[in-house]
């Protein structure tokens, strides 16, 4: 069936259609639902609870569906999780089908790191639809990792919502990784004096996967702060919409937002477009985007495989020193080797 | 602390004159269209195009995205007003009250001084059209669209709409419906002018529209500048301005198109402008939007041969209730394509800036090259300014990159020109020039100084 799903917050010339997305989704129904491992080894410091509402609901994103499952946590005020807590999804064949709310809400001075991972344990398609609204109070530090391990016919639809308080912190590590059907809306709300927002995107699209990203930091508050960064590449076939605003709202004085994409080619049939926007109504703020896009240096391929590495492996080397910057801001360090073999693995 | 004056009285901009017409259309009809085609005894393919074009802007709905447009009601404007004279060969020749204006615009002085010809062009109808001796005897080509369709007819044929089509939008279709006046110059292949050409568009009745074609065809290995002027005085009814450029510059040629815009502040400026560049051939657009109240205005460089280049400079001044759209489109359709952008915007009174660019880099476009830079000043925090960039990308071989920055003026920057004796207010206004400065420059001087005067002019009442 065909949707027409992630709108950009302000609307441009319809050329290259990209103020939103015509998607055709073919969305399974739910013969069993998925099994759910959350493991945490300081549960005095949150609270858990999961429902299953089959309900209706919506996101950013613009598509409803029936929501299967709600985890609600909240992080203790003043409390510290030493130890990162994991929630896994696990798609197999009877169970292929997930639309998952997670809610987190990081009590006043708390500070907590989630991963959040969505794994295909077979072949079959998955259909990921995931809605993840976080409430960051006052001094609360959020960081939340999100991995797609799906397989590569897979839908990952991702709607991510922030509140962020007075000098709350979020910050969001997505690996989008695998998956046919890839679209992402993010959205913070830095409502109040000194909070702050970090977006870190790492991407690959390869064979004939869509992407589609559409990210938005509204700063509200005094002082705010927004960075969000991308880095891809793009192979084969894939086609990637990367759309992204920073809206500098009256009277966030002395404001900061910076958004930065860097997309990397490596097929000549891979299609690129970008929508980095900035939006102001704020005379005392400082803004800024930059958007690049190429493919491997042939001065830096060649110097690399002077020193008796192959086309392939030095690709690699490129890759991996183009998406190093954003690794190393990955603080969980099973996690980031994690991430990297599947890097190496998809490339 | 801000010194605000209202109502600044924009001096040579704003001059009224009481005009003699004899034809008036009002609104866009087949009557009024049948009109202005029998004034202007036009062949009838040209008639058939005003009525495709007619069926198409009925057809046609107004944008779904840029500022709103729905308080233009076409059948409240009068889209043809024929001003009492023909075209003339000498300013002494011009009516009084027509060459009043014009000399207090500076044209004719500008004439004689730096220009290697001149066409002025009053509400619909061209009223001066002049080319040096020189510059003719090399064969160039240079008068009133009118003129062009009944003395060229085989050349416009072969150029007209070709590069913009009639369905592009909903304005270009009112446009090639209601054309009237504009000019059409023709460069032979080879001939490099040393001096540039200059069209003035003024725009003197009120609630009326203009709707001028301007066609420029650079031949081969041939060079031009061309200046493009347009002004309007200031009335409470809404104006229109729904032109069209249309721009040929083949292999090997170039051409500086320089345009400086101070259209009155009840204007809506829905201009259109297209450019096709040929293999080793340049185009450079060179921009200043200073007036009107909307503006959506995104020239198109197509780069159809290899090497062909494309350099934009722009500059966008927003003041109270004004809404600035502008930018920019470039496809690259060739190997080893080039397209460079540096453009600018101040905000200030409520004022809106919105720069859009839509960048296309074709699959053929093999190692294309683009760079843009945008650079927003807010001077308030009543105003707007919005960065909207869309960039498609189809191949490997390309090295692209955008950057775009917004801000207010540095404190430090002020306080370290206070510390030399300037007061707050003159530092603030040396910073606004400074940044606007790389574009003057792009300029010729003698427009360079008429854009520093532009700017100082909307910087009075709010700094200094």
């Amino acid at each position: 069936m065909k949707y027409i799903l992630n709108e950009t917050p302000v609307k441009t010339t319809n050329g290259f259609m990209i103020n939103n997305i015509n998607v055709d989704l073919d969305i399974p129904l739910v013969y069993k639902l998925n099994i759910i491992n959350i493991v945490s080894d300081e549960m005095d410091k949150i609270d858990i609870d999961i429902n299953k509402p089959n309900t209706n609901e919506t996101t950013k994103i613009g598509l409803e569906d029936t929501l299967d499952y709600e985890i609600n946590i909240t992080v203790k005020e003043y409390e510290e999780l030493k130890n990162d807590c994991i929630i896994e999804y696990h798609f197999t064949n009877d169970a292929n089908k997930l639309f998952s709310r997670i809610n987190i809400n990081a009590k006043e001075s708390s500070k907590s790191k989630f991963i959040i991972k969505f794994i295909s344990e077979d072949d079959t398609p998955a259909f990921n639809y995931l809605k993840q609204i976080n409430n960051v109070e006052k001094n609360a530090h959020l960081d939340i990792s999100i991995v797609a391990n799906i397989n590569k016919d897979s839908n990952n639809l991702i709607a991510i919502e922030n509140n962020v308080e007075e000098s709350g912190f979020i910050n969001h590590n997505l690996y989008d990784l695998k998956g046919n059907k890839r679209i992402t809306n993010y959205y913070t709300d830095l409502k109040d004096i000194s909070s702050s927002n970090n977006l870190n995107n790492i991407y690959i699209g390869k064979d004939d996967s869509l992407l589609d990203m559409n990210y938005l930091t509204e700063l509200k508050g005094v002082k705010t702060e927004s960075n969000m960064t991308t880095y891809g590449i793009l192979n084969d076939k894939a086609i990637k919409n990367y759309k992204s605003t920073i809206d500098f709202k009256s009277g966030c004085k002395k404001a900061f937002g910076k958004e930065y994409e860097n997309v990397l080619l490596l097929s000549d049939n891979a299609i690129t477009k970008s929508l980095p926007m900035l939006l102001c109504t704020e005379e005392d703020v400082n803004g800024s985007h930059s958007v690049s896009s190429g493919k491997v240096d042939n001065n830096q391929l060649f110097y690399i495989m002077s020193r008796g590495l192959s086309k392939s492996e030095a690709t690699k080397l490129i890759v991996f020193a183009n998406f190093n910057s954003l690794l190393k801001k990955e603080s969980n360090e099973e996690l980031r080797n994690e991430i990297i073999e599947l890097i190496e693995k998809e490339i | 602390m801000k010194t605000r004056i209202d109502n600044i009285d924009k001096n040579i901009y704003n001059i009224k004159t009481e005009t003699k017409y004899i034809k008036k259309g009002v609104g866009i009809s087949e009557d009024v269209i049948r009109l202005i085609s029998k004034e202007k005894e036009e062949p009838d393919w040209v008639l058939d195009i005003r009525l495709k074009a007619l069926k198409l802007f009925n057809e046609l709905n107004n944008p779904d995205w840029g500022p709103e447009l729905t308080e233009l009601d076409i059948n409240k404007i009068a889209t043809y007003i024929k001003p009492e004279t023909k075209k003339q060969m000498t300013w002494d020749d011009v009516p009084n009250d027509i060459r009043n204006v014009f000399d207090k615009l500076g044209i004719p002085e500008a004439e004689k001084e730096s220009l290697a010809g001149v066409g002025a062009q009053y509400d619909s109808e061209a009223v001066y059209h002049n080319l040096s001796e020189k510059v003719e005897k090399l064969g160039v080509i240079y008068t009133d669209f009118d003129t062009a369709i009944k003395e060229y007819p085989e050349l416009v044929k072969k150029y007209f709409s070709k590069a913009v089509p009639l369905n592009d939008h909903k304005y270009i279709a009112l446009h090639y419906a209601l054309f009237s006046g504009g000019s059409f110059i023709y460069v032979p292949k080879g001939v490099k002018l040393d001096y540039p050409l200059q069209s003035y568009f003024r725009l003197n009745a009120p609630g009326a529209g203009q709707f001028e074609h301007t066609l420029i065809v650079v031949d081969e290995g041939a060079d031009l500048q061309f200046i493009e002027g347009c002004s309007a005085p200031g009335y409470n009814e809404l104006n229109v301005h729904a032109g069209c450029v249309e721009l040929f510059v083949n292999d090997n040629a170039n051409l500086r198109f320089s345009t400086i815009e101070n259209w009155s502040k009840n204007m809506l400026n829905l201009n259109t402008k297209k450019c096709f560049v040929g293999k080793n051939a340049k185009i450079e657009w060179i921009m200043g939007s200073f007036g009107s109240k909307v503006s959506m205005l995104y020239p198109l460089s197509v780069l159809n041969g290899e090497n062909a280049k494309c350099e934009f400079t722009a500059i966008s001044f927003a003041g109270n209730g004004q809404n600035l759209d502008t930018g920019l489109k470039v496809i690259h359709n060739a190997k080893n394509t080039s397209c460079v952008v540096n453009s600018k915007s101040i905000s200030k009174d409520g004022g809106i800036c919105t720069f859009r660019s839509y960048e296309w880099v074709k699959k053929n476009a093999k190692n294309a090259k683009l760079s843009l830079n945008c650079e927003s000043l807010m001077l308030d925090s009543i105003s707007r300014s919005d960065t909207i960039p869309v960039n498609k990308i189809e191949t490997d071989d390309v090295t692209f990159s955008h950057e775009a920055t917004i801000g207010k003026i540095s404190d430090k920057a002020i306080f370290y020109l206070m510390s030399r004796g300037l007061s707050e207010d003159e530092a603030k206004a040396l910073i606004v020039r400074g940044f606007a400065e790389p574009i003057s420059k792009s300029f010729p001087v003698e427009y360079a100084v008429e854009m520093n005067r532009l700017i100082n002019l909307e910087l009075e009442g709010t700094i200094g």
